[in-house]
C-alpha cells in the first residue's frame, strides 16, 4: 500500500473508529484529541483510538522528537493535544506549542521566573498546561497563574497568586478549568506553611475565591499549629460537568511525622474535597486519614467508573489503601489494599473512618519504620483505566522509610528546610525485600487482573491505555513498553535514554494515530526511590518529547 | 550532662567566633572545634538528610559518606547550590550562617569525605 492510500484508508478508519468508540468515550471528547490533563474528567487516561493496536504495535517507529533545552529536575508534563497542536512545558514553565504531526515548533513562551526559586528544593517542576477558552494556562514555580493566547503564545494576563518567599510554595501543576473558573493549589505542604486553593476568572485572571485547606476549627487544630499545617492540594483536580463539582485531594499534615503538637483530626489534610466551582464552598468531603502522621497525601486523581449503572469514585492514596465511594457525599463504602507491605495499620475501619491498628502519634526520638514509604505504594504518576478490560493500571513500588521523629520549631526553618519533624530519614526496603510491578486491577474491588514484575526499575511516569488493547509505560531505566491490556504481555519496547515523570498520551492527525511520551527523569521522588532500587541510580537525566506512529507499510 | 557540656562549650565557641570576623578565621575555628561535628550533624539531620539521606548515605542527592571531597568545595556547594545536568541543589547561603555552613562541612568530613583528600 502506498503512503497516500494508507493515509486515506487511515482517515476512513479513524472516522469509523471515532463513531465506533464514541459510545465508550463517556464524555464525547473528540477521539483524536487529548484535550485535558487526564484526557477526560473521569481521569481514565484512556484514548479510544485503535489504529495502533496489539496486532501492529511492533511496527511503531519514531515520528519526531522535540527538545525543550532545560532538563533541570526532568520533564513532568502530560502533553495536551487539540486539533493537531501539542502543548507542553519544560522545567521552569517554558511553554511550547508544536505541530503534532511533524514536531515543528509553532511558538514558545518563556516566563520571567523570580530567582528566589533557586533557593527552594522542589523547584522548576511543571506538569504541563491547561488549554481552553482560546487560552493556554500555566501555574508557575514562582506562584503565578498566566494565560496565553492559544494561537500565538502571547501573554493575555498574568497574576501573582502567592509569594514563594512567604508561603514557601509555588505551582507545580497546571490550574484546571471548571467552566469559566480556573483553580489550582500550590506545592509546599512539607514546609512550615498553611495551604490554600485559589480560583480566578479564567478570562481575566481576577480573583474568584480561595479555600483554606487548613481548617480554623480549634477542635481540629490548635491555633498555632494551624499556621503551618501543610495540606497542599498540589495535583490537578477534576471537574465533573454533570454534577458541577470540582474534585480535588489534599496533602499531608505538617510537621509530616511529628503530630504531638497538632492534636485533633487536622482537617482538611489528607481529604477528598468536592467543591462548588462558582463559590469554592464545600459540597461534601471525606477526610480519608484523620490526624495524618506519615506524609500520606490524598492528592491523587479521582477515578470515576460505572458498574451496573452505578457510578463509583475511586481514590488512591499514598497509604497503600484505595478508597471507593459509591455515592456522592459520604464515607467510602469499600477500601481495598494496593500495597503488600503496610506497617502503619492493619486495615481500614469504615465505621470509624480511619485506619485500624494505627498509632495516633509516633514517639519522639524512637526509630520508626513506615511502610509504604511516603513516596507511596504508587507516587503521583497517574494510573489509566480501560473500559474494554475493566482494568485500572498502576505502577507500584514496595519500599519503606525509616524516621526518628523530633520536635522542630517552625520559626527556625527557612525556604530550603522542610518541616518534616524527623532527625533521620532513610528510604529502605521492606523486611521481605523491595519490589515493583505494573498491575491491572478492578478499580472497585481491587481484584488483580495481571501483574508484571519490573525487576527493580519502577515506572514513575503516568500511564496510557488505548482502544487498541494496549497499555504504555516507561520504567526508570528509560525503557518504554507497550503491554497487552488484557494480559500484561509485553508487545513492544523502545529505549528512550532516560526515565520519565511525564504522561504518555495518544492522538490522531490526518487519520494517523500517534503515541506521545516525554523522557527525562530527575527530582526528589526519583532520587529517593533510587536509594532503594539502586540499579536506577545511574539513569541519566535528559529532556525530550517523542512521538511514535506506525511505520508505513 | 553531655548536652550541658556541649552547650557551654558551644556558647563559649560562638563568642570566640563572633570576636573574630574573618571568614578564614571562622573556618579555622569551626573546623578545629570538636563540637562542630555534633552541631553539624544536628543541622544535617534537619536540612540535608531530606535529600542526602541520614549519615550522608545518599538518596535524592549524592552520597556524601566515604567521598573524597575538599572542605572548600563542600562549603561553596552549600553556599551557592549546584545545577548540573538534570540535578539541582538549592543555595543555602542566604539561610545558614557561615558558622553553620562550616559546621556542616565538619560533619560531612567526619563521614569520610576527604579521608584521602584534605585541603
Amino acid at each position: 500500500m502506498n503512503s497516500t492510500m494508507h493515509r486515506i484508508t487511515g482517515t476512513l478508519l479513524a472516522m469509523l473508529v471515532s463513531h465506533a468508540v464514541l459510545a465508550k468515550d463517556p464524555e464525547s471528547v473528540n477521539p483524536a484529541d487529548w484535550p485535558q490533563y487526564h484526557r477526560t474528567s473521569n481521569a481514565w487516561r484512556y484514548s479510544p483510538l485503535d489504529l495502533i493496536n496489539s496486532g501492529n504495535v511492533k511496527r511503531l517507529k519514531v515520528a519526531w522528537i522535540h527538545q525543550p533545552g532545560d532538563i533541570t529536575n526532568g520533564l513532568q508534563a502530560t502533553p495536551i493535544v487539540i486539533d493537531g497542536v501539542a502543548y507542553y512545558t519544560s522545567p521552569y514553565n517554558t511553554v511550547f506549542a508544536l505541530n503534532a504531526a511533524t514536531g515543528e515548533q509553532l511558538w514558545r513562551y518563556d516566563p520571567d521566573i523570580n530567582p528566589i526559586i533557586y533557593q527552594m528544593i522542589l523547584t522548576g517542576q511543571s506538569r504541563g498546561v491547561t488549554v481552553g477558552r482560546g487560552k493556554v494556562y500555566i501555574g508557575t514555580s514562582d506562584g503565578k497563574f498566566i494565560a496565553l493566547d492559544q494561537k500565538t503564545g502571547k501573554e493575555v494576563w498574568l497574576k501573582q497568586i502567592v509569594q514563594p518567599k512567604k508561603c514557601q510554595c509555588g505551582f507545580t501543576s497546571p490550574p484546571q478549568l471548571a467552566g469559566d473558573i480556573l483553580y489550582g493549589g500550590t506545592m509546599g505542604g512539607d514546609f512550615a506553611t498553611s495551604s490554600t486553593l485559589f480560583a480566578v476568572h479564567a478570562d481575566t485572571g481576577e480573583p474568584a475565591w480561595s479555600f483554606d485547606t487548613i481548617s480554623r476549627d480549634p477542635q481540629s487544630w490548635p491555633k498555632e499549629a494551624a499556621r503551618h499545617g501543610g495540606g497542599a492540594a498540589w495535583l490537578p483536580g477534576t471537574y465533573d460537568e454533570k454534577t458541577d463539582t470540582i474534585y480535588i485531594g489534599t496533602g499531608n499534615a505538617a510537621p509530616d511525622f511529628d503530630g504531638l503538637d497538632r492534636p485533633g483530626d487536622n482537617k482538611y489534610t489528607a481529604t477528598l474535597l468536592a467543591l462548588e466551582p462558582e463559590t469554592g464552598k464545600i459540597k461534601w468531603y471525606n477526610q480519608e486519614i484523620p490526624h495524618e502522621i506519615w506524609d500520606y497525601d490524598s492528592t491523587f486523581e479521582l477515578l470515576r467508573v460505572k458498574r451496573n449503572g452505578r457510578e463509583y469514585l475511586v481514590h488512591p492514596s499514598k497509604s497503600g489503601f484505595v478508597f471507593v465511594y459509591n455515592k456522592q457525599g459520604g464515607r467510602p463504602d469499600h477500601v481495598w489494599r494496593m500495597a503488600r507491605n503496610i506497617t502503619i495499620a492493619d486495615g481500614y475501619d469504615l465505621e470509624k473512618g480511619d485506619f485500624s491498628g494505627r498509632v495516633y502519634n509516633h514517639k519522639r526520638g524512637q526509630e520508626t519504620l513506615l511502610c509504604p514509604s511516603p513516596d507511596g505504594i504508587r507516587n503521583w504518576n497517574h494510573g489509566a483505566y480501560n473500559p474494554s478490560t475493566g482494568l485500572w493500571y498502576n505502577n507500584t513500588m514496595e519500599m519503606c522509610l525509616r524516621i526518628k521523629p523530633v520536635k522542630i520549631d517552625p520559626a527556625s526553618l527557612g525556604l530550603t528546610q522542610a518541616y518534616f519533624g524527623t532527625e533521620e530519614l532513610e528510604f529502605v526496603p521492606p523486611p521481605g525485600g523491595a519490589s515493583t510491578h505494573l498491575e491491572g486491577r478492578d478499580p472497585v474491588t481491587g481484584k488483580l487482573g495481571w501483574s508484571v514484575d519490573y525487576h527493580g526499575a519502577p515506572g514513575l511516569g503516568s500511564l496510557l491505555t488505548t482502544g487498541g488493547n494496549l497499555v504504555f509505560d516507561i520504567d526508570t531505566l528509560g525503557v518504554m513498553r507497550a503491554h497487552d491490556a488484557r494480559t500484561g504481555k509485553e508487545l513492544w519496547h523502545f529505549r528512550l535514554g532516560s526515565g520519565s515523570r511525564g504522561g504518555i498520551v495518544s492522538y490522531a492527525v490526518h487519520g494517523k494515530q500517534y503515541i506521545l511520551a516525554t523522557s527525562g527523569i530527575s527530582g526528589w521522588v526519583y532520587g529517593s526511590v533510587s536509594a532503594v532500587f539502586k540499579k536506577i541510580k545511574q539513569t541519566p537525566g535528559g529532556g525530550i518529547i517523542i512521538a511514535f506512529t506506525l511505520e508505513d507499510e | 550532662m553531655r548536652t550541658a557540656a556541649c552547650l557551654l562549650f558551644g556558647l563559649a565557641f560562638a563568642a570566640a567566633v563572633q570576636a573574630s570576623a574573618s571568614p578564614e578565621d571562622i573556618k579555622a575555628a569551626v573546623l578545629s572545634n570538636p563540637v562542630s561535628v555534633h552541631r553539624g550533624e544536628r543541622e544535617f539531620g534537619r536540612t540535608c538528610a531530606m535529600c542526602h539521606g541520614s549519615g550522608g548515605t545518599g538518596g535524592v542527592g549524592k552520597r556524601l559518606a566515604d567521598r573524597h571531597l575538599m572542605p572548600d568545595y563542600i562549603f561553596q556547594t552549600i553556599t551557592n547550590g549546584l545545577r548540573r545536568g538534570a540535578s539541582f541543589m538549592p543555595s543555602f547561603g542566604q539561610k545558614l550562617s557561615v558558622e553553620v555552613r562550616w559546621e556542616l562541612v565538619a560533619y560531612i568530613m567526619s563521614l569520610g569525605s576527604g579521608r584521602q583528600g584534605g585541603d
